[in-house]
């Protein structure tokens, strides 16, 4: 009885960390073999549920993920099979039928560079998008992801069925694209990891997983089956630099931190370090990109005892050239300000009052603008705007903090 | 022709319906047999058929006789070619003006008909194509190289395979 109860804990626990660490890549392989997210999630299921029983009377085999995909194969088997009205069954139990015979392999192919390309296609929503790469590569649950982004759990899962069934239906490829498309359809898969990695910095540490840790993750994977791509070293070196300040930029109450009050020895040195090194690698490459751009900026604010804002506002004035949006616009009035060139910045503010009237951090700089031009007025307006449209309560409780100091 | 009509008078308005219609969309009868029996063979195995439907806002299309309307025509003219020596194209047609559209419905068991579209929008369906390529990203390809997607916007959808002769 002890015997047995062990060995289902092993079992479970080796599952357990199998899940968290390879879900993706078994998932990968599933859909690279069998042709459909829902079955490859299915039958991997299937496959766990088994995996429990078996691993815990037998011990955990030698290779536990070629286990798993194999038995995973033969689940995906049976439910074709079980299936008999499913059309094209033929068609569909095809691929499977040669490796049926085969042993458990030790090495799975790392498939997980067309699963990426594949959920982050332009053809789907774009919060779809960035729902199923949390899901299929991450394996986040459904309910995580749905906290994450504030949505109700059936809504998230109605979301998510919906694109697989759009990637079988509209046959959306599982495939890397070639050199031609190359370019457009990674900015589409960096914007997604950038999403992520925006939505845990947002909320902060605290509780479930962390996406911004997600967000690492996933882009140090792209880095190793994509090496030499100067984009995504960009994009890499760009999280890998933010997520370094992640402990210094919310103080012990709760409260955001602007990064020129940062205590910087609680910044990760090593982070920092190693995105300094990716920028270097990626600029000798010659090939600019936004995300080489944006790195290069959160470069600026690391390096040296205070931000270099006259580079970065020429900085920005590149980036435009590549993405010329309003919140770009704004940054690049910010850094114009804080450079020493207040009459330009506030100018280049009022322009974009328009395009950004719901936008928090627009009326947010607005505010700290004013107030640092002794206008305490229309600074108090614009806090009371920002405090209104915050999207965390750190934020909102440091606004809030900045508009008591007006009053002082 | 959504593609082109908006002024004009009836006749210049039939011209160039008759124009377009002859010069962009007789291709179903110029396919190449050997095309047209592929369809019936790979449907629903390796390729797969999808409608690029053209939609566009006709106040926003280059007027007949002006350059633009000269490269308008000798794009589609160029994808047409594309198409067909790709092997890809399974048919196309264009339409004539939504002033010329009329809808119908059955309520209640009485047909009600009406002058005009079934949506009023700005963009409306001009014309479209069936290809039959083997992914989305194909389909997506042949979709940008409509000459039309520089002012209107082509949707591409995926036609449904009922596959009879499954079990």
């Amino acid at each position: 009885m002890q015997s047995a109860v062990s060995g289902a804990v092993a079992a479970t626990r080796a599952l357990d960390g199998l899940v968290r660490n390879d879900r993706g890549r078994l998932i990968a392989a599933l859909i690279a073999r069998l042709g459909s997210f829902q079955l490859a999630e299915d039958a991997l299921q299937d496959a766990l549920v088994s995996a429990v029983s078996h691993w815990g009377r037998n011990g955990v085999p030698h290779a536990p993920e070629g286990w798993l995909l194999q038995a995973a194969y033969r689940k995906a088997i049976d439910r074709i099979r079980k299936n008999k009205s499913e059309i094209r069954k033929s068609a569909d139990l095809r691929p499977l039928v040669p490796h049926e015979a085969a042993d458990e392999p030790d090495d799975i192919p790392d498939e997980r560079l067309r699963l990426i390309f594949t959920c982050c296609h332009p053809a789907l929503e774009p919060k779809s998008r960035v729902a199923l790469t949390l899901r299929t590569i991450g394996g986040l649950s459904t309910t995580e992801i749905a906290r994450a982004f504030l949505d109700a759990e059936p809504t998230m899962g109605q979301r998510l069925s919906r694109a697989k069934a759009k990637i079988a239906a509209a046959r959306i490829a599982y495939a890397v694209p070639g050199p031609e498309e190359w370019a457009e359809r990674l900015q589409s898969v960096l914007a997604v990891i950038y999403l992520i990695f925006t939505a845990g910095y947002a909320a902060g540490p605290g509780q479930g997983r962390d996406l911004a840790e997600e967000a690492v993750f996933l882009c140090r994977m792209l880095d190793r089956l994509r090496p030499d791509d100067p984009e995504i070293e960009g994009c890499l070196a760009l999280v890998l630099i933010t997520h370094a300040r992640c402990r210094a930029r919310i103080d012990r109450d709760g409260v955001t931190v602007p990064l020129a009050e940062q205590d910087r020895t609680r910044w990760n040195r090593a982070l920092i370090d190693e995105g300094l090194g990716l920028i270097d690698v990626a600029m000798r490459r010659r090939a600019p990109g936004p995300y080489q751009i944006k790195a290069a900026i959160a470069a600026c604010h690391v390096q040296g005892k205070t931000s270099d804002w006259a580079q970065i506002v020429l900085l920005y004035d590149s980036l435009l050239r590549l993405e010329p949006t309003a919140v770009i616009r704004l940054n690049r009035a910010v850094a114009l300000f804080e450079a020493g060139w207040p009459e330009p910045a506030m100018r280049a503010l009022d322009g974009l009052a328009g395009e950004l009237a719901d936008y928090q951090p627009y009326h947010a700089a607005r505010a700290e603008l004013f107030s640092r031009s002794g206008d305490a007025d229309r600074a108090a307006r614009a806090y009371a705007t920002a405090i209104a449209l915050a999207a965390s309560p750190s934020d909102a409780a440091f606004l809030r903090q900045r508009a008591e100091r007006l009053k002082v | 022709m959504t593609l082109i009509f908006r002024d004009a008078s009836a006749r210049l308005f039939r011209r160039r319906a008759l124009l377009l219609t002859s010069l962009i969309f007789t291709i179903a009868a110029t396919l190449p047999l050997q095309a047209q029996t592929a369809i019936t063979a790979t449907r629903g195995d390796t390729k797969m058929q999808y409608m690029l439907l053209i939609y566009n806002d006709p106040t926003l299309e280059p007027a007949y006789g002006t350059p633009e309307f000269e490269a308008m025509m000798g794009g589609f003219f160029a994808l047409n070619e594309r198409m067909k020596a790709d092997n890809v194209l399974v048919s196309g047609e264009g339409l004539q003006g939504v002033e010329t559209a009329t809808s119908v419905r059955v309520r209640a068991g009485k047909v009600e008909t009406m002058d005009g579209p079934f949506a009023e929008t700005r963009e409306h369906l001009g014309g479209y194509y069936v290809i039959e390529v083997p992914d989305l990203d194909s389909a997506l390809r042949y979709a940008a190289l409509v000459p039309s997607v520089a002012w209107g916007t082509v949707e591409v959808r995926p036609l449904m395979d009922y596959n009879p002769a499954a079990e």
